[in-house]
């Protein structure tokens, strides 16, 4: 004989619908709207959904919860395959159910019961069809990331990137060739894009770089020269626009970068420690370069990440992201265990990570100057930035010495975050400028004279800082550019190369590392 | 029943429990209450026992029975039924001066006795066989569809709770209208 639970005292039934678990809330809630709502005032947590669209209208719909008074750890994914017209099947982790629900019923219905407006993951997967994205974005009007596979034909990319692009915060999108395509996409306002077509170069231009307005970008393949990259930094280093809202930009290259020619007639600061190049420019914001394949022992191309600390903004350059995520977690360990051994005493020791996220205080990892830097003054260990590396980068970077190591997989994330300013510590700064570069063929870019001629590239630091300019967009007009490299001091020494590659990556056990000062 | 005499058995319901078979403790002699259910077959339970219902501690402890009254006046339980209420003695006899242990397999698995024995649960507040009766119930649905689970919990439907409020709206403004006629016929 049935019972009837809606007749149970309300703390009784608000502890039996406590008591079940996240597959059966959610089929309770289903049965009426009484039953909706009890779930909803229940202690049922959301960390996140995911909806994967195919071709011939199918919808697999995930959603991946959690019992606030449940272990975290115990919770699966529960997955919901979804056909127009058709009932849904349901797999909890033990067969698939039919439920006698249709799509648009349902998902209407875990929004409004996890309390989202967004599902955090739409991913494309091979659609063909245009008007098909109509469907998509009536059923999903929002989206916290947007992946458009690389099986996506080309008009299905460049429509979806354009139709949902600006109801999503961050896109990944599977295919290069047709970013060109769409003249504004630089400029939609996201917070994260990444570009993982990694079999043809993207072709980036200065100007893309110029008027980006995405937060962090991240580019598997891109064929952006040495030269757009130098120019860019120029005009960084002269613009003075406190609007440019990108904070991170990774490049990667099968070719490798030549440091030498992307620094070419900058003024820059080598931090010894990283490998990396600190540029200033006249308001105080700052970018930092990081030669990985420095670290590594320079058996990749090269790779350089610019940063631009405090005020935000920042440019990663790099090669192969397999080669990069090697480079980089190399880099890292390799941080902290010299700062294990090097002299300075006095820092705590860093504590285990209670997570898979392991986090290594700032001043833990600062602690591994070289000791060769004796001018440098102590820096105070700042109060909070806590450096965060996911695990896998660590494992990653105990491969690195054996080459016939299996690649790792790229995270399905952006990984690789730090506060720049600690890179700030380990400086030796030596500081050199290169001869004028010749003039570029064509004027590409507009500048501000005024920019221009209160700071020449190659001037030394008692220059004046530069006014801040009233446009938000950098424009520059290259011949402007042009005569003030021109008319520089040239007396400066040439942009040293990245360090010579040595044959093995340094040992980071070895007691009291030797430091490697760039060539003068 | 309601008769209130002083008795001196204040202080008696917690020491047996705790350690009913150390040695070394001086002999308190168990004080017994006795209750009764719907059948108004009466049912002996100690003091210790008792303690696990905060219903029935703040009776025995408010009411202050002598073993003979206790005897003599029997709690009743008019809307618990016997085999219900000879569960949860069962229940406190068994967890007696214990501590409960994280699951319970000796509660009953047929629907309508745990549904009840929720109910019984919940009047005499015991709330650690509370706890485990609606794990108990919330586990009669693990894995069903949501058809299913209407059915095993008689949800109404949406239709079905719309025809029940309208319903009872009919009727209340029936039984208000009714007051005021009334009201209107006293007035003249």
């Amino acid at each position: 004989m049935p019972i009837s639970l809606l007749s149970l005292p309300a703390a009784d039934l608000q502890y039996t619908i406590n008591s079940m678990d996240v597959g059966d809330l959610i089929a309770f809630s289903l049965c009426s709207k009484r039953t909706k709502k009890l779930v909803k005032s229940s202690n049922l947590l959301l960390i996140k959904t995911t909806a994967t669209v195919f071709e011939n209208d199918y919808i697999e719909f995930e959603i991946l919860a959690f019992q606030g008074s449940f272990n975290r750890d115990i919770h699966k994914p529960i997955q919901f395959f979804l056909w127009e017209n058709r009932w849904m099947r349901v797999d909890r982790g033990n067969g698939t159910e039919r439920w006698k629900f249709t799509r648009s019923h349902c998902i209407a219905h875990f929004m409004s019961l996890f309390k989202v407006r967004m599902v955090t993951y739409l991913d494309l997967i091979g659609l063909s069809q245009v008007p098909y994205l109509d469907t998509v974005k009536q059923i999903f009007p929002r989206c916290y990331t947007l992946r458009i596979g690389k099986y996506c034909s080309d008009e299905v990319t460049k429509s979806a990137i354009l139709k949902l692009a600006p109801v999503s915060k961050e896109v990944e999108v599977g295919k290069n060739h047709i970013i060109t395509d769409i003249p504004h996409f630089w400029i939609l306002k996201l917070k994260f894009v990444l570009l993982n077509d990694e079999e043809r170069p993207l072709k980036l231009r200065l100007d893309d770089l110029l008027i980006l307005n995405i937060r962090s970008v991240y580019i598997l393949n891109t064929n952006i020269t040495e030269k757009e990259l130098n120019m860019f930094t120029k005009l960084w280093l002269k613009g003075s626009q406190r609007f440019y809202r990108p904070e991170t930009i990774r490049l990667h290259t099968n070719n490798g970068f030549k440091m030498d020619q992307v620094l070419r007639g900058i003024q820059y600061e080598t931090v010894i420690k990283d490998h990396s190049y600190r540029l200033k420019r006249g308001d105080g914001k700052e970018m930092t370069i990081i030669n990985v394949a420095a670290v590594l022992g320079a058996e990749i191309p090269p790779f350089e990440v610019f940063e631009r600390r405090r005020q935000s903004e920042c440019l990663f350059v790099c090669v192969s992201p397999l080669k990069l995520r090697l480079a980089v977690s190399l880099f890292l360990e390799r941080q902290i265990q010299s700062s294990d051994s090097t002299s300075t005493r006095s820092d705590p020791p860093i504590p285990p990570p209670p997570d898979p996220i392991l986090r290594v205080h700032l001043h833990q990892i600062r602690s591994s100057d070289f000791t060769s830097i004796r001018s440098n003054p102590q820096i105070p260990s700042p109060p909070a930035p806590i450096r965060r590396f996911h695990l896998h980068q660590f494992r990653s970077s105990e491969s690195t010495s054996t080459r016939s190591d299996p690649a790792i997989p790229p995270p399905p994330d952006p990984i690789l975050r730090f506060h720049l300013h600690q890179l700030r510590s380990s400086d030796s700064t030596s500081t050199s400028s290169d001869p004028p570069i010749p003039p570029p063929p064509a004027p590409i870019l507009r500048f501000h004279l005024h920019q221009i001629r209160s700071s020449d590239s190659t001037t030394t630091s008692s220059d004046h800082p530069i006014p801040p300019s009233p446009a938000s967009i950098l424009r520059f007009h290259l011949h402007q550019l042009r005569s003030s490299d021109s008319t520089s001091t040239s007396f400066d020494p040439p942009i040293p190369p990245p360090p010579a590659p040595a044959p093995r990556a340094p040992d980071p056990r070895a007691p009291g590392p030797a430091p490697r000062t760039p060539a003068p | 029943m309601s008769s209130t005499e002083q008795g001196t058995s204040s202080a008696a319901p917690a020491e047996p429990t705790t350690a009913p078979e150390s040695a070394a403790a001086p002999e308190v002699p168990e004080s017994f209450y006795y209750v009764h259910g719907k059948d108004k077959v009466v049912h002996k339970v100690s003091a210790g026992a008792l303690q696990h219902s905060a219903l029935i501690h703040g009776m025995i402890s408010n009411l202050g029975y002598t073993e003979e009254q206790a005897k003599a006046n029997p709690f009743p339980f008019e809307n618990i039924d016997g085999d219900i209420l000879q569960m949860v003695v069962d229940w406190c006899n068994q967890h007696k001066g214990k501590p409960t242990p994280p699951e319970d397999t000796n509660l009953p698995k047929q629907k309508e006795k745990l549904f009840d024995l929720v109910l019984a649960v919940n009047y005499l507040e015991i709330k650690e066989l509370l706890t485990y009766c609606c794990k108990q119930v919330a586990m009669m649905v693990k894995g069903k569809s949501p058809e299913e689970i209407r059915e095993i919990w008689m949800i109404p439907t949406d239709a079905e709770d719309e025809a029940a409020e309208k319903e009872a709206k009919k009727r209340a403004g029936k039984e208000a209208a009714g007051e005021t006629a009334a009201a209107a016929g006293d007035a003249k």
